[in-house]
């Protein structure tokens, strides 16, 4: 796998100039190089995975990883590519999980409440987010589903059109055009006064 | 194409998508576009915060030991992905269950390469001996060996013989009769020789005969001697055990 590295790699970047460094540490066995690559990448796609409703996101995380281990053997490119790749891999199992529970459902009551239970910081900042989450998940849920994919992996995966087409399995201007679609949908809800941002 | 010929629709779409990248980007000035994009965009980013996963550590350590693991089985995360340039020291190779796994296959396939015709040679040769349709020396030979383990099958020389009575062989005829005729022949002869063996009887007995006749010679010596003649004549009661003994006794009676 081999992805060419976009013009706004530098500013996105998390790793600086040591990406190239921590890969071939990472394939030599080095320890420290697969923590490296886990704080550097893990809390963006855990981000993605939570906005998209995913209801064991760390799960899907800790699995995304696992399978990073077995094929990092096999991939080659930049920091970019191997983001792309992360949330190709994270997508897919989640694609699988949401079909397994098509087929049995489950009870996600239990996570409501350990989430609920979770502890909390700023009381403030926490209500507001809250809020905040509440109104965006509103405004998402007039979407389709692959339109909300597009704009939840540009905006929070920060993924360039050609990497959201990469790991959606489609054609730049097909995503493009899911992009506009979604981005007039929202300003259509915005204008009715549908949701109030 | 200027900006008049584009229809108005997509001339705000194409703005939309410009002003949406530059919201991305962090490079849309203030109080430009459309505010509630920015309020969205914003919203979405301050919802769901970048955080850390609860179970950091727990998916480090798993990430170590899927490697180590992966390594100790010969499938080292490190992989040379080319060996054009130059011959790489350490190349990888196939995991060590996979290397097992293929060796049993291959020594599956070669099993099964040697087995099946020998199995096939086997039943064909089997079915024709047993049908008894070998040449002769094969036909003793599977013979033998179907003997070691039980079965009957008819050897050559069998087959050959009734293969000659059936067909009226003469060879066959001229000798059989002969050899019956030597047989009666010979029947004959074992009775002829019955006879003479009890002609050989009566020569014993005539050896009998002559005992008494010595006896005879004997019993003058004995007149002399009562108790020599009375063995004497024991000695003859032994030797009397045909009836022409008794005429030697008369010799007796005269003592």
């Amino acid at each position: 796998m081999s992805v060419s590295p976009t013009p706004h790699d530098e500013e996105r970047s998390g790793f600086g100039n040591r990406f190239d460094q921590t890969l071939d540490a990472a394939k030599a066995g080095g320890d420290w190089a697969w923590g490296e690559l886990y704080r550097e990448t893990a809390p963006i796609l855990a981000r993605y995975l939570r906005a998209r409703g995913v209801p064991d996101v760390d799960d899907v995380v800790g699995e995304t990883y696992l399978r990073v281990v077995r094929h990092l053997g096999s991939f080659t490119g930049s920091e970019a590519s191997f983001r792309t790749w992360l949330f190709t891999i994270a997508r897919h199992l989640v694609v699988d999980s949401a079909r397994r529970r098509t087929r049995r459902p489950v009870d996600a009551t239990a996570d409501a409440a350990l989430l609920a239970l979770a502890p909390v910081g700023n009381a403030e900042d926490e209500a507001m987010a809250l809020l905040g989450a509440d109104v965006v998940r509103d405004a998402l849920g007039r979407l389709t589903v692959d339109q909300r994919d597009v704009l939840l992996l540009r905006i929070l995966g920060d993924l360039s059109i050609d990497e959201v087409s990469q790991v959606l399995g489609r054609r730049p201007g097909a995503v493009k055009m899911l992009q506009s679609r979604g981005l007039a949908t929202l300003r259509k809800t915005f204008s009715e006064g549908a949701v109030t941002i | 194409m200027s900006p008049s010929s584009v229809p108005p629709d997509e001339m705000g779409t194409r703005d939309h998508d410009e002003e949406f990248e530059r919201l991305l980007h962090g490079s849309q000035p203030d109080g430009v576009g459309s505010p509630e994009l920015t309020a969205f965009v914003d919203g979405l980013r301050t919802a769901f915060p970048t955080r850390t996963p609860a179970r950091e550590n727990d998916h480090i350590a798993a990430m170590i030991a899927s490697a180590h693991l992966l390594a100790d089985n010969g499938d080292p995360v490190a992989r040379p992905v080319s060996n054009a340039d130059a011959p790489v020291s350490q190349v990888s190779r196939l995991p060590k269950q996979r290397s097992a796994q293929m060796k049993d296959r291959n020594l599956g396939t070669l099993a099964l390469k040697v087995f099946a015709p020998v199995t096939v040679l086997f039943t064909l040769f089997g079915g024709v001996a047993y049908a008894g349709g070998l040449p002769d020396p094969l036909q003793k030979s599977a013979s033998n060996v179907a003997g070691w383990v039980g079965l009957t099958i008819d050897d050559g020389d069998q087959g050959d013989t009734q293969d000659a009575v059936e067909d009226g062989d003469s060879q066959g005829d001229a000798t059989d009769p002969t050899q019956d005729a030597t047989d009666e022949n010979d029947q004959g002869g074992d009775a002829q020789d019955g006879d003479s063996q009890g002609d050989a009887t009566q020569d014993g007995d005539s050896q009998g005969d002559s005992t008494p006749t010595t006896d005879s010679g004997s019993d003058g010596t004995d007149s002399q001697d009562d108790s020599a003649d009375t063995t004497s004549n024991d000695g003859d009661n032994q030797g009397d055990s045909t009836p022409t003994t008794d005429s030697s006794g008369g010799g007796d009676s005269q003592d």
